[in-house]
């Protein structure tokens, strides 16, 4: 339970809040590369601003206020050119710095194009996704976590609008105990209603322990599920919750960082950016192309999805209000995480307050290039428990799953298949 | 005791005993410090993080003295 004032430091995001502050110092990814042809644009929301992203003509990318300066018209609709993006309504142009290159229907010697900004922000390209930085010059390097260099992998990339406010989701990371409720016994439960087996189900063993220790880049979270010891993978490696807003977890057979980027305090975009590793000695081709895919979180019904793993994380995350309300919950011992993770938050906005750079803001290239992150391999001592089921996680949307499992089963493409180009 | 009945806890009821930093003496319902209630079987716990001075630790009031060391090395 925390007062009124504190949950707000924690949840609001927009610019000039504490806490809106300290996420712009960080690199959010903001579409897939695959989203943004030649010429194309995309709207985002990021961190309370409506901005358009686009490529222009020379194939380089620009992120900007959606509305133009002129009359409010959306960019989205806007003509990438050779260097910038040009309004649609009456022409004005506006380089990657947000400059105003162009009004074509002012006098010829005008200086009120000089006079017109509009606000614009770094991107970068990296795994297959678009990168954002919002935040104050200089501009830290983007971090090179391993799944985003890694090779010989598969990559898919899964994503979800959550109509709720960033920091439930993150908690939600750092709550190891839901693992054996909402993806065990309530799996069951779902299973039941069905008509499927419950017994094949491997997620419902009982947390005998768990534990957060601090690391260079986050919290690493750890468990021992009845009938594990310490020696455990889960316990003696674990998996992290990287600072501001990712968790990473998987498997002997994949990998996947959950990457949550506020859209504002209601919303958050979401990426499953999956890697599936080929069993030893199979190589996957170079140029595969990276899917990407919708996870539903609800169906046709308004009902929420809850057959798949990730839809009863969205469930849970959702019904807990757009802002989940603080002031009235009874945490326990098995909540500590959750407190964790709130003061590390209140920690890293300390220090950015003081002058200082928060966790995971880099400004030695070396030291972002290829960050390795620990996780388990051998999940619940099942070794490849969540690659198996594949089709019970959002990766079951993947367009290309079948010739995924294939590829890095028995290194050989579906023919005919035409299902992984996106 | 009343603060610590958790059959009728009351927010405002239980945010009233820990007001300050038990190190440095700001008040902990700054809204970028940490005072945050979790219960731990019979008992409220508050866990403070004081953003001026970075104490981190958890405050309970003590509603029965026990002696678990002595317990314990009887048992030894």
């Amino acid at each position: 339970m925390l007062t009124q004032e504190q949950n707000e430091t924690l949840i609001r995001v927009g610019k000039g809040t504490p806490v809106g502050t300290l996420l712009r110092r960080y690199w959010f990814p903001i579409a897939a590369s695959s989203e943004l042809t030649k010429s194309g644009t995309k709207k985002v929301k990021i961190l309370g601003e409506d901005l358009v992203l686009y490529r222009d003509k020379s194939e380089k990318l620009g992120l900007v206020q959606e509305r133009c300066p002129h009359r409010g018209v959306s960019l989205v609709y806007g003509i990438p050119e050779e260097d910038g993006i040009r309004c649609q309504y009456h022409g004005w142009c506006f380089n990657h710095q947000g400059a105003c290159t162009e009004q074509p229907n002012e006098p010829e010697h005008s200086t009120f194009k000089d006079r017109i900004n509009i606000s614009a922000y770094h991107t970068e390209e990296l795994g297959g996704l678009i990168f954002a930085y919002m935040g104050p010059e200089p501009v830290p390097v983007l971090p090179k976590y391993d799944l985003f260099v890694k090779e010989n992998v598969i990559r898919t990339i899964g994503y979800a609008e959550i109509p709720c406010n960033w920091l439930q989701i993150m908690e939600n990371s750092l709550d190891p105990i839901h693992l054996e409720w909402l993806h065990g016994r309530y799996f069951e439960h779902v299973f039941e209603q069905q008509g499927r087996p419950v017994d094949e189900w491997p997620i419902s063993k009982h947390h005998v322990k768990i534990g957060f220790d601090k690391f260079d880049y986050g919290i690493i979270k750890k468990r021992v599920l009845e009938g594990q010891t310490e020696e455990c993978e889960d316990w003696a490696i674990g998996h992290p919750v990287v600072f501001p807003n990712m968790l990473r977890v998987g498997d002997l057979g994949a990998h996947t960082f959950q990457i949550r980027v506020p859209m504002d305090d209601t919303h958050t975009y979401h990426f499953w950016y999956t890697c599936f590793i080929p069993v030893s000695g199979i190589e996957v081709p170079k140029d595969y192309p990276i899917s990407m895919y919708e996870a539903p979180l609800k169906d046709e019904n308004g009902q929420y999805i809850t057959d798949y793993i990730d839809g009863q994380d969205m469930m849970a995350w959702v019904t807990q209000g757009e802002i989940a309300n603080r002031t009235i919950e009874r945490l326990g011992t098995s909540d500590k995480g959750i407190i964790m993770f709130r003061q590390m938050v209140l920690e890293e906005l300390a220090k950015l307050e003081k002058g200082l750079d928060p966790i995971c803001v880099f400004r030695d290239p070396q030291a972002a290039e290829h960050i390795k992150l620990p996780q388990e391999e051998d999940k619940f001592s099942v070794g490849d428990l969540l690659s198996g089921v594949a089709k019970d996680w959002n990766t079951r949307y993947a367009p290309n799953l079948d010739e995924i499992i294939s590829l890095c089963k028995h290194g050989k493409l579906l023919t005919g298949s035409g299902s992984h180009t996106t | 005791m009343r603060y610590f009945n958790q059959a009728s806890i009351d927010t405002k009821e239980i945010r009233n005993p820990v007001k300050f930093c038990p190190c440095c003496g700001e008040s902990l319902r700054d809204p970028k410090s940490l005072l945050n209630l979790f219960t731990q079987g019979e008992e409220l716990v508050y866990f403070c993080w004081c953003r001026h001075c970075t104490w981190r630790g958890e405050i309970k009031a003590i509603t029965r003295v026990l002696a678990p060391e002595l317990a314990s090395e009887r048992e030894a």
